[in-house]
């Protein structure tokens, strides 16, 4: 009986493993084209080129952008058609497998900006890391309310995320001083450096700005 | 190859190592939510714009808690009051696979109402939860255990395969982190600058403000830094042969009684060890680094924690 119930828990725990092991595959996300316009996107696919022109593949930026983007897609079609049987199961216990940690680090990180309007004229009154204008600075930290911001500041324009942020804002900021006409959220792209490299870093810009509802 | 199969699942052992990893990880998600609360984001995280919150509207799809309890102030202070619970009840051990089950149910719920906020340590807190649903690891350090001391009734050993699907688990996530690195940057090619983009990465940094980051001192250690962590993370696996080895020393070999002396696995574990207290002092992760060191105690055997904990007067039994 014991040795049954020891095969029967070996059996169950292949099937738990083999499950697992095809979701943590390491398959690259799909990639998108307005993905491929991002600047480190960009330099990426660029470097990734020249190494590979280098070694005897001769592919262009262009050619290898579309290539990725076509690989991407099947290998992410086969990787959801593959798991599509567990799915239900994995969305009722929030259980799986993905761990691209810190894959792709951003050289044009995105420090965000909070000013509040009032009679037309505007105040900064946060910006990430700055301790003279760190109201909401607690809130804004905290992992959760963080996961809203951090995707969306890569991108160039407000997402339904980053209007809810800038609503929840006004209504926060509102709370203190009701006398607010409403906040302005921006995310201001600092383009880096390395050490010893010959590129010029660029000047900090503007990459989207979002007006909460009392500005809208 | 079937009878290795089965062998290495089999077999029973002291609960120290998983009741320690509960414990912790009980308390990293217990500090978590109430941190949660204590920043008043409860509301604004789990209700809809209508409510002043963050959350995106439900749709036609709403979760099992909107559906069962509603979208609204209430429905969200009772989500979190039951976190708060089913962890306290994790972490103190108290019908541990029940608190466990409804921890884990509530926690997909939550990244069900906010996936935005969902982070890869959640689903690997879900994915540590279901492995004590089935296993337990309330059988010491824990009220569970207690009471079946003052009942009378002997201790209870925990299944093996537990600690080992857990051990699993981590080598699968480090190594597929490592080998999913595929920007330049983490790479000889790419100057190994990758954590020193990372620490000024200004949403998840705490350091990027600081001017010493761009000295000499902290480029060359930021390189230095870059190396191990990939180099550990792609090799991460070796820690499984380097077990093998240590469990088959009856066979002899230089290989093994280099392992044996060595113990390059504790080398292995002490580097996550230092890897994740330096993501808890450059980057600003909440919970993250806390939570992954929870896990760590999988890494040593029960005998092991048990005659640690035996030397500070702590029984495991408790």
């Amino acid at each position: 009986m014991a040795d049954q119930w020891a095969r029967l828990r070996a059996a169950l725990i292949a099937v738990v493993v083999g499950v697992h092991g095809v979701a943590v595959l390491p398959v690259p996300h799909v990639v998108r084209p307005h993905e491929l316009d991002d600047p480190v996107a960009q330099a990426e696919v660029q470097r990734w080129s020249e190494r590979l022109t280098a070694v005897g593949y001769d592919l262009p930026p262009d050619e290898l952008g579309r290539q990725v983007m076509a690989w991407s897609s099947w290998l992410g079609r086969a990787h959801r058609r593959a798991l599509s049987p567990v799915r239900p199961w994995f969305q009722l216990t929030g259980t799986g497998q993905g761990w691209a940690l810190f894959a792709n680090p951003d050289t044009h990180p995105s420090r965000m900006e909070v000013s509040v309007v009032r009679s037309g004229e505007q105040q900064l009154v946060y910006r990430r890391l700055d301790p003279d204008h760190a109201r909401f600075a607690d809130e804004l930290a905290y992992r959760r309310v963080r996961g809203l911001y951090d995707a969306t500041s890569a991108r160039h324009r407000p997402t339904a995320a980053s209007r809810r942020l800038a609503d929840w804002l006004e209504q926060r900021a509102r709370s203190e001083d009701p006398s607010i006409d409403g906040v302005i959220l921006r995310f201001v792209a600092t383009p880096l450096r390395l050490p010893g490299s010959r590129r010029k870093a660029g000047a900090p810009r503007l990459r989207y700005e979002v007006s909460s509802r009392g500005l809208r | 190859m079937i009878r290795a199969w089965v062998d290495l699942w089999d077999g029973r052992e002291s609960a120290s190592s998983l009741a320690l990893v509960r414990l912790l990880l009980g308390l990293a998600l217990l500090g978590d939510y109430l941190s949660m609360g204590f920043r008043g984001l409860v509301v604004p995280l789990l209700t809809t714009g209508a409510d002043g919150g963050l959350a995106p509207r439900p749709g036609a799809d709403p979760s099992l808690w909107q559906a069962a309890v509603g979208v609204g102030p209430d429905a969200a202070w009772w989500l979190w009051g039951s976190l708060v619970v089913a962890s306290s009840m994790v972490a103190s051990g108290l019908f541990t696979r029940a608190s466990a089950g409804v921890l884990l149910l509530l926690s997909a719920q939550l990244a069900d109402i906010l996936p935005a906020g969902d982070r890869g340590i959640d689903m690997l807190s879900r994915n540590v939860l279901m492995i004590l649903l089935f296993a337990g690891g309330g059988q010491a350090l824990s009220v569970d255990a207690l009471w079946r001391r003052w009942r009378g009734q002997e201790p209870l050993d925990v299944g093996r395969w537990a600690r080992r699907l857990l051990l699993l688990q981590l080598v699968a996530m480090y190594w597929t982190a490592g080998v999913q690195k595929y920007a330049q940057h983490w790479w000889p090619w790419g100057r190994f600058s990758a954590l020193w983009v990372i620490w000024q990465d200004w949403p998840m940094s705490s350091v990027a403000a600081d001017p010493w980051l761009h000295t000499a001192a902290a480029w060359r250690f930021s390189q230095l830094a870059t190396a191990l962590t990939i180099g550990w993370e792609v090799s991460f696996p070796l820690i499984l042969w380097f077990w093998y080895l240590l469990g088959t020393q009856e066979r002899g070999g230089p290989l093994r009684a280099w392992v044996a002396r060595w113990r390059p696995d504790l080398w292995y574990v002490l580097l996550g060890v230092v890897f994740h207290l330096g993501i808890a002092v450059w980057l600003d992760l909440g919970v993250f680094p806390w939570a992954m060191l929870a896990l760590y105690p999988a890494f040593l055997t029960p005998e092991v924690w048990d005659r640690l904990l035996a030397r500070g007067n702590l029984s495991t039994r408790r």
